[in-house]
């Protein structure tokens, strides 16, 4: 009735607080339209890393030589149905020193983080190139670590 | 008439006011409202990840992360793009008008045509290029005659010679660096100057010859009026652009607070300005050659005009005309060409009171227009003047941070926020009244004079939500930063209890319309605070800004 009411006797729709600031807006619903919380950057251990593919989560984040960037812009090559899929959420160092997007290049959460040390002197610097391209591209927002219990 | 068939009516009566209530606010409203609710609720794009002591990044829908801030025009040159500068801005505003579209300056009764300006700013340009000066120092309003063309043959000057214009808050009393030139307003003035005409190479006096003082033979005075003699209408500007895109990190201006602290600007910041204006209007109603920009006087005194350039120009571009106004001259009736109106908030009540339209009518319909407006639907029905209104379509309220000062020094202790939720700014409530009764869409704009070329904020062109009178009290909603400038809030030591998990804090602000501190020790101060708050990636706190970022992606700036 709010609108003919107003129409009638006078007075204005007010919208949802959006500020949070006297309690009655959405600030802290759980409105589908509303932007999920940004991520804090920081330490990323294999297994909070692995949401971030895109799918459970709507962000893509990659790691490199310990290194997580943000690539959900690039979600057309890492989110699902992108040719690199597979690296979304995930260390994807040896696919990328490989050139390979098998799922057999990419270590589970659970598994230890790769150490990289039995890589080529080809396969380092095609990783160097790789991970320059993504410092260009993507901004650097954490570092992977071993989640004591799990990958130590 | 028995109960039954009163209690029928009633509930017939209730039967109809809910079906319609239904209709109106399921499926008519939805059809004629001018933006969805959808939209006003997302207006910012939001990077996905935050710092631990601050906000996520915050920029407007219009340029989403991932994508670049407005930078410039985006002209062609050959297989490369380029951001423009002034000397294309100009060019293309000739081109356009064929010199023939007009501005009218405080003043004077006739208005000059853009042929005839660009002829005076030439002659002035032709004697003012050939003698090498450095700086030329503005110290009068932009909104007179001989300041816009003094102004003009500066830039002018500026992209041939590497001279700059330097705009001035008031004659300076300290010799400035580099400056060669100056252009005061009168006779007064100059003899004022008690001594001081001796640190220039020339003095420009835009009064009347006749009215001279006894000067030497050789004196380094002269007149507008005698620049400008013998000047023909001239519709023709050529600007021949670098191979390169070096030609928009040229400097623009200088501009020199009243607090003594001289900002740099560059090309970039005029141009990204224009462009940022132009992005803002929305489809069906962008700028067009019918345009009338109305520009409040008190906007275009020399320092403060680096407002104005943006839209300034942006109208020129697209063919329109321009007027300045003395804003206690400001009434309907003066605005029967207008259609986009540039004043401060305070004015815009002198405005409203120039009518005298009133009456039970009135109000009814005053009424309903602010209940559809807060319904997200513009309408004229409440109109107060409809004959000297008819073309107005946007009023733009200036609205500036209450210490540009602190901005301006840098200082390393962060002052504490003192909440006082007293609103100097008119409440969302207030400017649906202001939208009923000038029927026109009004655009609140946040600016930080002398730091920042044009508005830091804005409000959306078709916003027209009302907030809970708590909610206004608390904040002023200035809607999404412009698309030239992203921000983020920081967490300070000296205001613990603004909950950064909240989008609390205080701002933070980068990209192309910042000017840069000239003086070495406010540049360093300057990197300082920048280092401090922003990990040296080009942020520039807002020292004493505190406010939130909304839910809907809005910046709210708590009063202060």
């Amino acid at each position: 009735m709010s609108f003919i009411k107003n129409l009638l006797f006078g007075g204005v729709k007010t919208s949802e607080d959006p500020t949070g600031l006297t309690g009655s807006g959405g600030s802290n619903t759980n409105d589908s339209n509303k932007p999920s919380e940004p991520v804090v950057a920081g330490n990323f251990f294999p297994r909070t890393l692995s949401k971030f593919n895109g799918h459970d989560d709507e962000k893509i984040f990659i790691a490199i030589r310990g290194k997580v960037y943000d690539c959900t812009r690039g979600r057309q090559f890492y989110g699902p149905s992108g040719p690199y899929t597979n690296f979304a959420g995930h260390d994807a160092s040896r696919g990328l020193a490989l050139n390979s997007f098998d799922l057999d290049v990419i270590k589970d959460w659970d598994q230890p983080i790769d150490s990289l040390n039995d890589l080529t002197r080809e396969q380092i610097d095609a990783l160097d190139e790789w991970q320059e391209h993504f410092e260009n591209k993507y901004p650097c927002i954490g570092t992977l670590i071993p989640e004591p219990g799990v990958n130590v | 008439m028995n109960w039954s068939f009163i209690l029928q009516l009633l509930i017939t009566l209730l039967v109809i006011l809910l079906s319609a209530n239904w209709l109106l606010s399921s499926f008519l409203l939805d059809f004629k409202r001018d933006l969805t609710a959808v939209a006003l609720s997302q207006q910012s794009s939001i990077s996905s990840v935050r710092k631990e002591n601050e906000t996520a990044y915050y920029r407007s829908i219009l340029v989403p992360t991932g994508f670049p801030l407005t930078t410039g025009l985006g002209l062609s040159l050959k297989y490369k793009i380029r951001n423009g500068n002034f000397g294309d801005v100009w060019n293309a505003i000739m081109e356009v008008s064929k010199g023939k579209n007009t501005i009218k300056f405080t003043g004077d009764e006739k208005s000059l045509s853009l042929g005839e300006l660009n002829g005076m700013a030439k002659r002035i340009f032709g004697k003012l290029s050939t003698e090498n000066f450095k700086n030329i120092g503005i110290s009068n309003s932009i909104a007179t005659l001989e300041g816009f063309t003094l102004t003009l043959a500066s830039l002018m000057v500026s992209l041939k010679t590497g001279s700059i214009p330097h705009f001035l808050p008031a004659v300076p009393r300290q010799r400035v660096n580099d400056l060669d030139v100056l252009i005061i307003d009168s006779w007064r003035s100059f003899k004022m100057l008690n001594g001081s005409e001796d640190w220039y190479r020339l003095i420009i006096v835009c009064d009347d010859p006749t009215r001279s003082p006894e000067l030497d033979a050789n004196s380094k005075v002269t007149t507008w009026k005698e620049l400008v003699e013998g000047f023909t209408n001239d519709t023709e500007y050529q600007y021949t652009p670098p191979d390169d895109n070096s030609d928009d990190k040229k400097p623009f201006a200088y501009v020199t607070s009243p607090w003594n602290g001289t900002n740099s600007f560059n090309q970039i910041c005029l141009v990204s300005n224009i462009a940022e204006f132009i992005k803002g209007f929305p489809l069906g109603n962008e700028l067009n050659k019918n345009e009338h920009l109305t520009i409040s006087s008190k906007l275009a005194t020399s320092s403060t005009s680096l407002q104005i350039w943006g839209k300034l120009f942006a109208v020129l571009l697209h063919g329109g005309c321009a007027s300045f106004i003395n804003p206690a001259n400001l009434d309907c009736k003066s605005l029967q060409e207008t259609t986009l109106l540039f004043i401060e908030t305070r004015d815009v009540a002198k405005l409203l009171n120039s009518s005298s339209k009133s009456g039970l009518l009135n109000r009814i319909c005053l009424s309903w227009a602010t209940n559809l407006l807060s319904e997200g639907i513009f309408t004229k029905i409440a109109k107060m003047e409809p004959h000297s209104l008819d073309r107005l379509r946007c009023v733009y309220l200036t609205d500036s941070i209450k210490d540009a000062e602190v901005i301006s020094t840098f200082p390393e202790k962060i002052p504490i926020l003192e909440k006082k939720n007293q609103r100097t700014t008119p409440s969302t409530k207030q400017l649906n009244k202001i939208r009923a009764q000038l029927a026109s869409r009004v655009v609140l704009e946040l600016y930080c004079p002398y730091a920042i070329m044009g508005p830091v904020a804005h409000t959306n062109f078709y916003d027209y939500r009302v907030f809970e009178k708590s909610v206004d009290d608390s904040v002023v909603c200035y809607g999404t930063l412009s698309t030239n400038l992203e921000g983020k809030m920081v967490e300070t030591e000296t205001n613990p209890r603004l909950n950064i998990e909240k989008r609390q804090g205080m701002l933070c602000i980068r990209g192309f319309s910042i000017g840069k501190p000239v003086e070495l020790d406010r540049l360093e101060k300057a990197l300082h605070l920048a280092e401090r708050f922003g990990g040296g990636e080009g942020w520039m706190p807002l020292v004493g800004v505190f406010g939130l970022w909304g839910q809907d992606g809005c910046l709210y700036i708590y009063n202060q």
